[in-house]
């Protein structure tokens, strides 16, 4: 197959370190992203990661007047035949827009290794830090060149670039409420003073680069640049959430999450192909209901206002929005008025990005404590995202060790009722 | 004389051994060992190695490595110039005995196990980095403190010991599993975790031995100790509770005598085994920890000599004998399978001892070797070069402390709230350093964010202030000739003086400027940035 032949002919003197730069992207992958044959539906990706693993049966996969369905009630949706809890009535609105995956099912039950499965597509071995779905998408879909971070986090740190090396890790805004730290210099020194001192940093890498010639100097050399190019960029105002309308930031939400979804959709628009927006504490082994039902009117404005904004100005269209965690959680509520980890069957939420809109996927038992038909596994989702991005799932990199990976583990197969 | 080298005379030794039908004797010291074991590999492979690292280099190479900063422009220029030939041991030594020694090890230890953020909050992490400072100081044998830290038992307000696995204790997420995936990897360098679901794809683990090792940590409880009991033993006044709300959540570890390792979806026990093959003696002599603990420390253990010879090798030299440093495996042979054997033998021989193990490295030849020139393939895995390294958050933030002085600046402006100010420093620049993954925190491995910090940060600003107590302010102030202070600057910021072209570029650059003190923050301001600075060579 030519990616093998292609990866073999080693591009591939990477040195120790793990700081590859943009070779590897540039040299395999854009010939992959075309081979595929039919035209990329999606351009960029958001996903919304719902930390700690949210409880399907009180978010998305209601089991109304079971044992298993909790305090919350069901509330019908505009999809007929769907019904979401009552916690959701804006997103319940929005279920037209959405691919409904009801049978999301794994094996890891640990929050860091389900973390690592849900981010890169693969459990995690040790022999290979994978990168994860945003670093891949930076190194195969975004412009080396691009003034803005490809590939950006907002709430918190996520799963890096493994393999593909620093330049394609995420870069982080931990509050979205505020510009992020240090574009700018303290002290408001004059745009020519930064451009003199890079110039002397330029010399004084070069005599480093003279007598250490590798990957360190060659990474050093690009995070600069690509620094200094963000600092002067006009694309910087994508983060600056002042220039959004006071009624929209309300609509979203005036919580990080809300206001993070907002700087999501700015940095779509500019060109940003690769944002995560966090919202962490659905870990709810005890006072689930409580808790769910705080998040729950969280996620229901932001995310629905995010379809609206999104679906008017047309870059729906050109955007997949993923909703998830790393695991749903158990149908039995425990002692603590809680559920615990439950990686057997859960729900994912798709949108946009040529995905079909009002489309269930799956069935789960009537107490959801399994599957009824049509198990989805995590590489099947990566297929999915994959496939609606214009990468090819069965492209192969190879790490500096010298192991081939594909982008998608070869058991994963696209989900043919969401994709026309 | 001949005589009087220590190295020759060891030869001479060997040489009558050999010549008497006997061995070669082991009473080599691990630098020899590391020296002839080394040299005999870069010939068998045709390696040229670099030359021997200068003065500056190496001082700055090992004041990193050994205390976690960087040395002063004093202390550069005074080992530059000093005529001693034993100042490199000495230097080494000096280090070894000094405070910021204990610092930077405990720092390490406590990072590696339990993280920078601890279940239990900052208190927990406190005590229990107070119990390793307190190993770290005496120089306590390596197998006496894994044995503590695995086999403890008792309340964390008086064995702070107990934090390690207090830390790993979750509920209601498999923690045996989790704890005996850790320790398998930090302690044996081996990284089983995959076994835990099925067989090990590519080695000769299988899930049934992942979880006989996950039996020793089956019977470990946390159970919370009522905060009115402790408040009671501490005979709290009212009073004193009213300011001390937050009392800090104090557990007692200990082991029950049910709980066993599943294999789930088989639903079969198994019983506690080591991973060599023998099951755990019954009836025991301790509990399971205990049993496994004893086990682990063990000369015939195979691992545990090797992996933590390997992991402190790995830490000096940029790169494991095995690396990654926890990940042996058949399909990932050392590169020097004499070496790590030796070294091992040597290291138990000497009774653990850390001090002896890193002082032996620091003084090898490998270790003082430039990390520019040789010729050859691979020359930094065979260790005929020297890697370039990455530094530590923590270490990154002492250099820049110390390369603009503002240790001083913080305990003047903070003054009683310091230790506050400084962690709140540390945080900002460890945040930078944070993943998600389940590595280790990784080190500055230059993200667009770490470069923006070094670039127009607080530390970076504050720390170039001409009208303030900075470093720069004070060379300023001190020396007027222009060249006299760019070569200061060059031994503050990079521990060397500044080669002819450097000097040729900066005093056009000071002398086309302006405004010339503002040309002196640009310099500062660039070597600061530089790759030079942020990587250890």
């Amino acid at each position: 197959m030519d990616a093998l032949q292609l990866s073999r002919r080693g591009f591939l003197k990477i040195g120790t370190g793990g700081v590859l730069g943009y070779c590897l992207g540039d040299h395999i992958f854009p010939l992959f992203a075309e081979e595929g044959g039919k035209r990329a539906a999606a351009k960029a990706c958001i996903v919304l990661w719902m930390a700690g693993g949210p409880s399907q049966i009180d978010t998305f996969d209601p089991k109304p007047g079971r044992p298993t369905g909790g305090s919350f009630k069901a509330i019908e949706t505009a999809v007929r035949g769907l019904s979401f809890s009552e916690h959701f009535p804006l997103l319940a609105k929005e279920a037209n827009r959405l691919g409904i995956i009801r049978t999301m099912t794994a094996k890891e039950g640990n929050h860091q290794r389900a973390s690592y499965l849900l981010h890169t597509g693969y459990p995690p071995q040790g022999t290979v830090i994978h990168p994860s779905l945003g670093s891949t998408i930076s190194a195969d879909l975004g412009k080396p060149d691009f003034d803005l971070p490809n590939c950006v986090s907002i709430g918190g740190p996520t799963a890096g670039a493994g393999f593909l090396g620093a330049n394609h890790n995420p870069y982080v805004v931990s509050n979205p409420n505020k510009p992020p730290d240090n574009l700018q210099p303290q002290y408001g020194l004059g745009a020519g003073r930064t451009d003199d001192r890079l110039k002397l940093l330029e010399f004084q890498d070069g005599e480093f680069a003279r007598s250490h010639d590798g990957p360190e100097s060659d990474g050093h050399k690009a995070i600069y640049r690509k620094a200094a190019d963000l600092m002067k960029s006009p694309l910087v105002k994508a983060f600056d959430l002042s220039q959004e309308k006071p009624e929209v930031r309300d609509r979203y939400g005036r919580n990080n999450f809300g206001q993070g979804c907002i700087m999501a959709r700015r940095l779509v628009e500019s060109g940003v192909k690769y944002v995560e927006v966090s919202l962490g504490g659905w870990d709810t082994h005890k006072e689930n209901f409580e808790q769910i039902k705080k998040l729950s009117s969280v996620v229901d404005p932001a995310f629905s206002t995010l379809l609206q904004d999104m679906s008017a100005s047309g870059l729906l269209r050109e955007t997949v929005v993923v909703w998830m965690g790393e695991f749903g959680r158990t149908p039995k509520i425990n002692e603590n008025d809680g559920r615990d980890h439950f990686p057997k069957a859960w729900t994912v939420l798709l949108a946009g990005g040529g995905i079909g809109g009002g489309r269930i996927v799956g069935e789960t038992n009537e107490d959801g404590t399994g599957i009824k038909s049509r198990p989805v596994t995590v590489p099947d989702l990566f297929a999915t995202l994959a496939s609606q991005l214009g990468l090819n799932p069965a492209a192969v990199k190879v790490t500096p060790q010298g192991r081939p990976v594909t982008l998608v583990d070869n058991s994963g197969t696209a989900i043919k009722e969401l994709v026309d | 004389m001949l005589m009087r080298n220590r190295r020759t005379i060891s030869l001479v030794a060997a040489l009558f051994a050999l010549a008497l039908g006997g061995g070669l004797p082991d009473d080599r010291s691990s630098t020899e060992l590391i020296d002839s074991l080394t040299a005999a590999k870069w010939k068998s492979l045709n390696l040229t190695p670099s030359p021997k690292a200068d003065d500056g280099a190496f001082l700055r190479r090992v004041t990193l490595d050994l205390a976690g900063t960087i040395p002063s422009a004093e202390e550069v220029a005074s080992f530059v110039n000093d005529r001693d030939p034993e100042k490199r041991i000495k230097k080494i030594d000096a280090l070894l005995a000094s405070e910021r020694y204990v610092e930077r090890w405990s720092t390490y230890w406590v990072n590696l196990l339990v993280g920078r953020k601890i279940e239990g909050g900052r208190e927990a992490k406190m005590a229990f980095a107070g119990w390793v400072a307190e190993g770290v100081r005496s120089n306590r044998p390596y197998d006496q403190f894994i044995r503590e830290l695995l086999s403890v038992s008792g309340r964390s307000d008086e064995k702070s010991a107990a934090w390690y696995l207090l830390a790993q204790i979750k509920k209601g997420d498999r923690s045996p599993e989790f704890i005996a995936g850790g320790v398998t990897r930090t302690f044996m360098g081996m990284r089983m975790q995959c076994a835990q679901c099925h067989n090990h794809p590519y080695e000769p683990w299988t899930q049934r031995d992942f979880y006989g090792m996950t039996a020793f940590f089956s019977r470990m409880a946390a159970k919370p100790i009522k905060e009115e009991m402790v408040a009671a033993e501490a005979k709290e006044t009212p009073e004193k509770k009213k300011k001390n709300p937050q009392q800090m959540k104090q557990f007692e570890l200990l082991d029950l005598r049910r709980g066993e390792a599943k294999i789930p979806d088989k639903g079969e026990i198994v019983p506690p085994t080591f991973i060599t093959g023998e099951a755990m003696a019954e009836p025991a002599k301790g509990n399971r920890r205990e049993e496994f603990a004893r086990w682990l420390i063990a000369p015939e253990n195979p691992y545990f000599a090797k992996a933590i010879v390997n992991r402190v090798w790995g830490i000096f030299m940029g790169h494991g004998i095995v690396d990654p440093i926890d990940d042996f495996r058949e399909s990932n042979p050392p590169s020097n399978p004499e070496l790590l054997d030796a070294l091992a033998q040597d290291f138990v021989k000497h009774g653990y001892d850390l001090k002896y193990l890193m002082r032996s490295i620091t003084a090898s030849v490998p270790y003082q070797l430039s990390s520019s020139g040789g010729s050859g393939k691979d020359l930094e895995k065979h260790f005929a070069r020297a890697s370039l390294k990455t530094v530590s958050p923590e270490q990154l933030f002492s250099s820049l402390m110390q390369v603009t002085g503002g240790e001083e600046i913080i305990r003047k402006r903070a003054r009683d709230r310091y230790e506050e100010a400084r962690q709140r420093l540390i945080n900002a620049i460890s945040f930078l350093f944070e993943n998600d993954e389940m590595e280790e925190a990784t080190d500055f491995d230059g993200t667009i964010s770490q470069a923006l910090m070094m670039m127009n940060g607080q530390l970076t600003t504050e720390g170039i202030r001409l009208n303030s107590e900075t470093r720069l302010a004070e060379i300023m102030k001190s020396i007027k000739d222009r060249d006299k202070r760019v070569e200061i600057v060059f031994l503050t910021v990079l521990s060397r003086y500044p080669d002819e072209k450097e000097r040729a570029r900066y005093r056009e650059y000071l002398r086309s400027h302006k405004n010339e003190d503002a040309a002196y923050q640009d310099i500062f301001w660039t070597l600061l940035n530089s790759a030079e600075f942020v990587y250890i060579h």
